[in-house]
């Protein structure tokens, strides 16, 4: 084998059309390594989003994978002509479905409700699937009266000894979540050395699909578990039972799929590892592969100060970063040092939150002590503002935030979520989610103790330094697919 | 005792722990779920060796999931309106009712000042022909064409993707502009050849065809923005500028109505253009790129193909008895005054029907989606024949307010011209002709908004088939059996076609919608 490493990367609602933290690892990766070849497969919502990054040179193919937002499934899907619609239109027959297509969605929604289900055999059954609509159309076989009837019938069985059965509507929008979601088996095989997955999701479909027809390599890196994310999802918007009990298995029997074909299962900490294990991966396929930052923009600078003891957290302004917590932190530090700011750098995303914090810090009698600084374009200067760097958030995977504060030389505190522990143990100090009164505690031993805290702080760069830089990511990644391609990295 | 009072001293505590993490939130359906939930509040694996001696967060929710049934989740309440039933009728009637507003103040027009932005109580016998013919023929040209707008627009605006909205409606527009300028081009060429209408005549006909069919299409923008306030505001400017021409000025008649309806067809271009641009400059809409032609024509065409033949409907029996020829005719083809009046005069009973349509579409949204949710699965026959029910009722209602209309329109001019002086020159419109023009034409258009609304549920649920599949048979015997009555018997006859072609379409219609709501269960789910 030789030239060029070819990788198709699939990204689910984030590169190259929307902005994140997803995006911003993707766009660095796919920039750094400008030796390899990459081809993107985004699936995203609707097509008519325009892209947020400008793409490398090195980006030679995108095939975009909308799920919603069209007539016809395909229609802005590169590889599939309109004259080839029509004719595979023409060619679908309730015959065809009954004999060629209804027993892979048997597989599938029979593997949904089943505890252990055949991966080996639903994955294969994917693949078929990705075939069966190389001869036929997608929106026909799936409007099918027979299918429909056939689908109805089963989950009526599926149901029948249940306490309580669906509502017709549960039914309906089962089969229409499988037309929707499945749309991302629809795109062509990408000729590649590796398939890269940027959750485990339906984005990893088509890297099953590739690595067993094609033989690719399929590399899976979990940023925050998206299973987990799903249900939280389902949990806020109260859905019913019957309503959680397709969809979330659905997304776990992908998510299961994802780790049984991934050849390599990346998370960005060891603590995501919890969740992998426990759908089923093996350890041995695990290679952690901590994010990076930019170790010459986060560096410790002389930046406009108000002279006062400041702490400063860089969040954005919702109920997982717990300001509640860095408020009644506030609150307490000032009883010992009544000249202490406490800055919140970070936008709105939950209005009603912000108006909670808000009421909070004017019942706490917290003016001139707390300011709402607003989003910031630029976290060092933020992060350089403060002599502690504060993080309460109740819930993270790996935060770069912490990282950030860190490489600027600052005393990050951080409530022990996620993988905090791993980069800030002892370099920092890590204390129980929402517990105010250990935060406050430690903030007043930073602020008392400068000289310590300096130190402390040359230690946090230095730990930055020794793994957690945007090289270190990038080297990482390039190390794994030219493993998993059987390559030594030189080309050979 | 004591084991069993701390049994349920650490049941009260696991019942209070998931209390405290799913508070506001659904009813956890698993041990994953509860997981999430105990991370997300901030509790790690630690906590639960700690507080709980249990080895992690895993277990603690197989240990709290049980409790789950003693707590209440309420379900998210999806409420599609909020509106009362009787209110939501009421408004919608109305609005429905909207839709013929131009309609009405051309028809008032007509009846108070004796003008209307292209028809004239002093028309002769020929400009009434040559008009007749322009409008008919624009109606033919742009029927398709505003259906196509409305739907592809339409399918953008409610995406929010309001910048494609505004690049395919303009595009669609333009195509449609050029397709007008081409068929008066051939128009002329056969006119050349053939010699039908000498040059002035041709040239009025061809300059309110172009007119008229620009207006007509510039309202089908209107039309997709639900601006119906517009079109009634831009028709009533018209016949302002008709009667300030006409009779305030004292200019010629084809003068005022060439020169208002300039102006109107400016100044709706004017405001659909720039109702284009504020769709363009909305925030969020991103994409910028249509699909492929091919497939623009592929889901578009049948929609082109309804709307050409509706209007094809529309127009047929007007233009069989216009050209029976058992009179003399001056030309091949004639208008003729009692039909016209008949056939207008049966427009009344239609605004009462039609406006029904919008009910019955917007209350079988929110039936069908409050029924599935309710029914459970098993029920599926039930539901179906809820709906069949449903829909029997729905036809009741139209044949009840239809009958109790084409009574009442019957009446209405009489009462007018009993009613007031100034109505009294009425009662001298109204002969053995048009009556009969009326009675067949009012029912053919009661029963044409019953099949439109079995149309809009077969559009509606993407169905587009049972839709051309209906009108087709519908003007199909629309026009055999018009041309067969007008030309066996006399030209007013044609009005039988309307009323079979009406009674196909309808029967049709109902044919494939008695199909439909009996698998309504396969048609909703397909719905896409």
């Amino acid at each position: 084998m030789s030239g060029r490493l070819r990788v198709v990367m699939t990204t689910e609602g984030t590169y190259p059309y929307y902005a994140g933290g997803v995006s911003t690892w993707a766009d660095i990766l796919v920039k750094s390594l400008h030796e390899i070849d990459f081809s993107l497969l985004p699936v995203m919502m609707h097509p008519y989003i325009s892209a947020k990054f400008v793409l490398p040179p090195n980006v030679t193919a995108m095939v975009n994978v909308p799920l919603w937002g069209t007539e016809e499934p395909t229609e802005y899907m590169p590889g599939h002509p309109f004259h080839k619609i029509y004719r595979r239109k023409l060619k679908t027959s309730d015959a065809v479905v009954e004999n060629e297509f209804r027993w892979i969605i048997e597989m599938i929604t029979r593997a949904i409700y089943c505890e252990t289900p055949d991966l080996r055999a639903v994955g294969e059954s994917m693949a078929d699937f990705h075939d069966f609509f190389r001869e036929y159309d997608y929106h026909t076989a799936f409007r099918s009266r027979k299918l429909w009837d056939f689908f109805y019938d089963m989950m009526l069985e599926l149901y029948r000894h249940q306490e309580k059965e669906p509502s017709l509507y549960n039914i309906v929008e089962n089969l229409r979540w499988l037309y929707r979601f499945f749309i991302s088996l629809l795109s062509p095989v990408i000729e590649a050395d590796i398939y890269h997955s940027s959750a485990a999701a339906f984005c990893g479909l088509p890297c099953i699909v590739a690595k067993i027809k094609r033989g690719a390599k399929f590399l899976l890196t979990e940023h925050g578990v998206y299973v987990r994310e799903q249900y939280l999802y389902c949990s806020r918007e109260r859905m019913p039972l019957q309503t959680k009990e397709f969809l979330l298995g659905l997304i776990r029997l992908v998510s299961k799929l994802n780790y049984y074909y991934a050849d390599q299962v990346s998370p960005v900490c060891a603590h995501n590892m919890r969740w992998e294990k426990k759908f089923g991966t093996p350890e041995e396929k695990i290679r952690v592969i901590y994010n990076g930052i930019d170790e010459g923009r986060f560096t410790r600078m002389s930046v406009d100060r108000s002279g006062r003891p400041t702490v400063v957290m860089v969040a954005r302004i919702e109920p997982l970063k717990d300001i509640e917590t860095f408020i009644r932190t506030c609150a307490l530090v000032r009883e010992t040092d009544g000249n202490v700011l406490f800055k919140l750098y970070g936008p709105v995303v939950d209005q009603d939150y912000y108006e909670r914090c808000s009421a909070l810090v004017r019942d706490l009698g917290l003016g001139g002590h707390f300011v709402f600084s607003g989003p910031t374009a630029s976290p060092e200067i933020s992060n350089n503002e403060g002599d502690v760097v504060l993080l309460t958030s109740i819930s993270e995977a790996f935060p770069f935030a912490v990282l950030e504060g860190m490489a600027c030389e600052k005393v990050v505190i951080s409530s022990d979520v996620g993988g905090t522990k791993e980069v800030l143990e002892g370099y920092g100090f890590i204390v129980r989610p929402r517990d105010h009164r250990a935060f406050a505690e430690k903030v007043r031993y930073v602020l008392t103790h400068p000289e310590e805290a300096a130190e402390m702080g040359l230690e946090a760069r230095q730990r930055v330094l020794s793994g957690f830089r945007v090289e270190d990511m990038v080297r990482n990644y390039r190390d794994s697919y030219f493993a998993l391609a059987g390559r030594d990295g030189t080309g050979r | 005792m004591e084991r069993e009072d701390s049994h349920s001293a650490e049941e009260e505590r696991s019942l209070e722990l998931l209390r405290s993490i799913s508070e506001g939130k659904g009813r956890p359906l698993d041990t994953w779920e509860v997981t999430a939930l105990l991370e997300t509040n901030g509790l790690r694996d630690v906590d639960a060796r700690t507080d709980w001696t249990l080895p992690d967060l895993f277990i603690l929710s197989e240990r709290l999931l049980p409790s789950a049934v003693r707590l209440d989740y309420p379900v998210k309440e999806t409420k599609l309106t909020k509106h009362r039933f009787g209110l939501r009728v009421t408004l919608n009637y109305l609005k429905g009712m909207l839709f013929a507003v131009p309609m009405i103040v051309q028809i008032l027009s007509m009846i108070v000042i004796g003008v209307g932005i292209w028809s004239s109580i002093n028309f002769t016998i020929r400009d009434a022909t040559i008009i007749g013919l322009a409008t008919l023929l624009a109606l033919a040209t742009t029927g398709g064409a505003a259906q196509i707008i409305g739907r592809k627009g339409l399918f953008y605006i409610k995406l929010q993707e309001t910048l494609l909205a505004s690049m395919i409606t303009k595009r669609l527009y333009l195509l449609s502009v050029s397709v007008i300028i081409m068929t008066a081009f051939a128009f002329a060429g056969m006119n050349l050849y053939f010699q039908f209408f000498p040059f002035s005549v041709f040239s009025s006909f061809i300059l309110y065809y172009v007119l008229l069919s620009l207006f007509f299409l510039a309202l089908s923008v209107f039309y997709m923005l639900e601006q119906y306030g517009t079109i009634a505001l831009i028709t009533i400017l018209g016949i302002v500028l008709v009667y300030l021409f006409y009779v305030v000025l004292g200019k010629e008649i084809f003068f005022s109505q060439y020169v208002s309806l300039g102006i109107i067809v400016v100044l709706a271009n004017i405001l659909g253009f720039y109702q284009m641009r504020r769709l363009r400059k909305k925030a969020g809409a991103e994409g910028t790129l249509l699909p492929k032609v091919a497939s623009l024509f592929y889901t578009l065409y049948s929609y082109f193909a309804y709307g050409s033949l509706y209007f094809l409907f529309l127009i047929m029996d007007r233009m069989l008895a216009w050209t029976t020829g058992k009179q003399y005719l001056p030309s091949f083809i004639w208008f003729n005054y009692p039909y016209e009046v008949g056939v207008d005069w049966a427009l009344i009973p239609l605004i009462f029907t039609i406006a029904l349509v919008e009910v019955f579409i917007y209350e079988l949204g929110i039936f069908a989606f409050n029924r599935m949710n309710e029914t459970p699965a098993s029920q599926q026959k039930n539901f179906n024949a809820h709906f069949i029910r449903i829909y029997v009722l729905g036809g009741l209602t139209f044949f009840i307010v239809g009958v109790i209309s084409i009574i009442l329109s019957y009446f209405f001019p009489f009462f007018l011209s009993n009613y007031s002086t100034f109505f009294q020159h009425l009662g001298a419109y109204f002969n053995r002709i048009n009556i009969m023009v009326f009675f067949f034409a009012s029912a053919g258009y009661v029963l044409l908004s019953w099949a439109l609304l079995n149309c809009i549920i077969f559009f509606a649920y993407s169905r587009p088939n049972f839709a051309i599949k209906s009108i087709a048979a519908g003007t199909f015997v629309n026009f055999v059996v018009g041309y067969i009555f007008s030309r066996a018997f006399d030209y007013y006859y044609a009005i039988i076609g309307l009323t079979a072609g009406g009674i196909v379409f309808a029967a049709v219609s109902t044919y494939y919608a008695y199909r439909f709501f009996r698998r309504y269960d396969y048609y909703y789910y397909s719905a896409y």
